[in-house]
């Protein structure tokens, strides 16, 4: 679990520190632009140095720096717990005048306190003060690694390369995969390669999968994946009338973009079932779904995240505000684009009468 | 996802944001079956709930006998005054249909007495002493009023809200 995450200098978000302690569920609250995406992308930094991109040039650009100065240094910190032991990864860049990209200006990770490695630019120092040098523009957290058969490192490295920061475009998710996979793309269009990976790695999942669809598309029968190819499988739906013998087969990219979004959402919440610790960022997830069916699927989320996940969201919807609680609601607030975003949660804050209509008259999050 | 409106199913009107809490609360249980409970939207106030039931949901429950709906208030420390009002608005017709529960006082103060640290915790911990037929925290002063009512709702909604006890 994402304990506490700390952003400087990156975009809007000047200074920003997100407690997540003890709330395995928060929503982000606030005005276009004030900052809640950015927060993600933000994740998705550390998500993509787990993920294998070495290098920084590929993950930070001039206009990450807030305000486009250069003068002060993009950090982030995050704090994880997993398995009882608490993680702090930490990583700064800078972008020296003349320079073509940007440098790593400091890098460190701790576990329960005790260092395993700090650094200073090039100079990469180990728990017990063996250095060595690295290239100032090469993350060092990847080819950190503990002696076998200790593996906590490894389990953060794999827990931040797992996480699911999306903002899923369903038309993306055609259900053609060619591979398996456990990393979830930002728009979801490798749903279906995500969703072959959980089943041939953990088959059990389908039960949950298939309760879940089932209490949201009643006449849902079955998904299978039929073979395109060498290697590719397309996902084919069966639906069945409930009192005739008749069936209807569709292939996945057949299903709205709201029903795409409950297969996403069986997808995750069958996998935390079986033990895998989901930590996920969904950008407005209710953005393709009926006014009726919001609270619940939020709900779902929700409790997904309290058997051992954690969940994340953002949104402008009021059947999802309703759905938090003001512990749980961050609020994101900025005056101009000149000024950075403040965060505040909404229990520390006052607002008049019903939470909607505050937010609507602009109290809130004016 | 919402509902289902063809299975026993029961809507909360909660009188307000604190009550709302509670109730969102209750249906983060893991075993409580969200597709059989939904709670509307916040009713500011006590006589919103009186006036949201009355027009919303009571020729609602005249069409769906499968239909259910809990009046969430709190009481301002007038119990029997204000739980013979609201009860009053139930028709008789409906009586088995409609429920009205509430704390003695402001569900803040649940918080401190309760130790918990958010009003969801609360609900939830209500869920399990209802799935687990336990009184600790329904049996404290501040909500043993709600008695009746909770055995009704052991009797009428236990048996389709919690998806490991239901009998079908």
């Amino acid at each position: 679990m994402i304990e506490q995450f700390s952003i400087q200098n990156f975009r809007c978000l000047e200074s920003v520190t997100l407690d997540f302690a003890g709330k395995p569920s928060v929503l982000l609250l606030g005005k276009n632009g004030s900052g809640k995406s950015t927060v993600r992308h933000a994740l998705a930094v550390l998500q993509q140095i787990c993920r294998g991109s070495s290098r920084v040039d590929h993950l930070i650009s001039q206009s990450d720096f807030a305000f486009h100065s250069l003068k002060r240094p993009i950090r982030f910190e995050i704090a994880v717990v997993l398995t009882g032991k608490r993680f702090v990864y930490a990583v700064a860049f800078d972008w020296p005048e003349n320079f073509r990209e940007a440098r790593i200006l400091q890098e460190s990770l701790t576990v329960d306190g005790q260092v395993i490695f700090g650094r200073e630019q090039a100079q990469v120092e180990l728990n017990g003060g063996s250095q060595f040098l690295l290239d100032w523009h090469v993350f060092a957290l990847p080819v950190i690694n503990e002696k076998p058969p200790e593996h906590s490192i490894k389990d953060l490295k794999n827990f931040l390369a797992s996480l699911m920061l999306i903002s899923p475009i369903p038309n993306r998710m055609d259900g053609f995969s060619n591979q398996s996979t456990d990393e979830l793309q930002e728009d979801a269009e490798n749903f279906a390669s995500c969703l072959r990976g959980l089943l041939e790695k953990k088959p059990a999942a389908y039960s949950r999968f298939d309760s879940f669809i089932t209490s949201v598309l009643p006449d849902f029968s079955s998904i299978e994946n039929e073979d395109r190819g060498k290697e590719g499988k397309q996902l084919m739906v069966t639906f069945k009338h409930p009192d005739a013998d008749q069936s209807l087969i569709l292939p996945f990219e057949a299903l709205s973009s709201g029903e795409k979004c409950y297969f996403l959402c069986a997808y995750l919440i069958a996998a935390n079932a079986v033990g895998i610790p989901i930590f996920c960022f969904w950008d407005e997830p209710d953005n393709h779904l009926s006014i009726p069916e919001i609270g619940q699927f939020i709900l779902s989320l929700r409790k997904m995240a309290k058997r051992e996940g954690q969940f994340i969201a953002t949104s402008h919807h009021p059947e999802t505000v309703r759905k938090f609680s003001d512990e749980t609601t961050l609020i994101l607030r900025r005056q101009s684009h000149l000024e950075p975003t403040v965060l505040r949660y909404l229990k520390d804050m006052t607002y008049n009468g019903d939470l909607i209509h505050a937010l609507i008259r602009d109290e809130v999050i004016g | 996802m919402s509902v289902n409106k063809s299975l026993d199913h029961v809507y909360v009107i909660p009188k307000d944001r604190a009550n709302e809490e509670i109730a969102n609360g209750f249906l983060l249980h893991d075993q409580v079956d969200e597709c059989r409970i939904q709670v509307s939207s916040n009713a500011r106030g006590w006589t919103g709930v009186l006036k949201v039931f009355e027009t919303e949901y009571i020729p609602r429950l005249n069409a769906n006998a499968k239909e259910y709906v809990i009046l969430l208030v709190d009481f301002d420390g007038k119990f029997s005054k204000r739980y013979q009002q609201i009860s009053e608005s139930i028709p008789g017709n409906l009586k088995d249909q409609g429920f009205v529960l509430g704390s003695k006082d402001e569900p803040e103060r649940l918080k401190k007495l309760f130790k918990k640290a958010f009003l969801e915790d609360i609900g939830t911990a209500l869920a399990e002493e209802c799935y687990q037929d336990s009184l600790v925290l329904w049996g404290h002063e501040h909500l043993m009023h709600n008695e009746t009512e909770r055995l009704r709702i052991a009797r009428l909604l236990k048996p389709f809200l919690f998806l490991q006890s239901r009998i079908e």
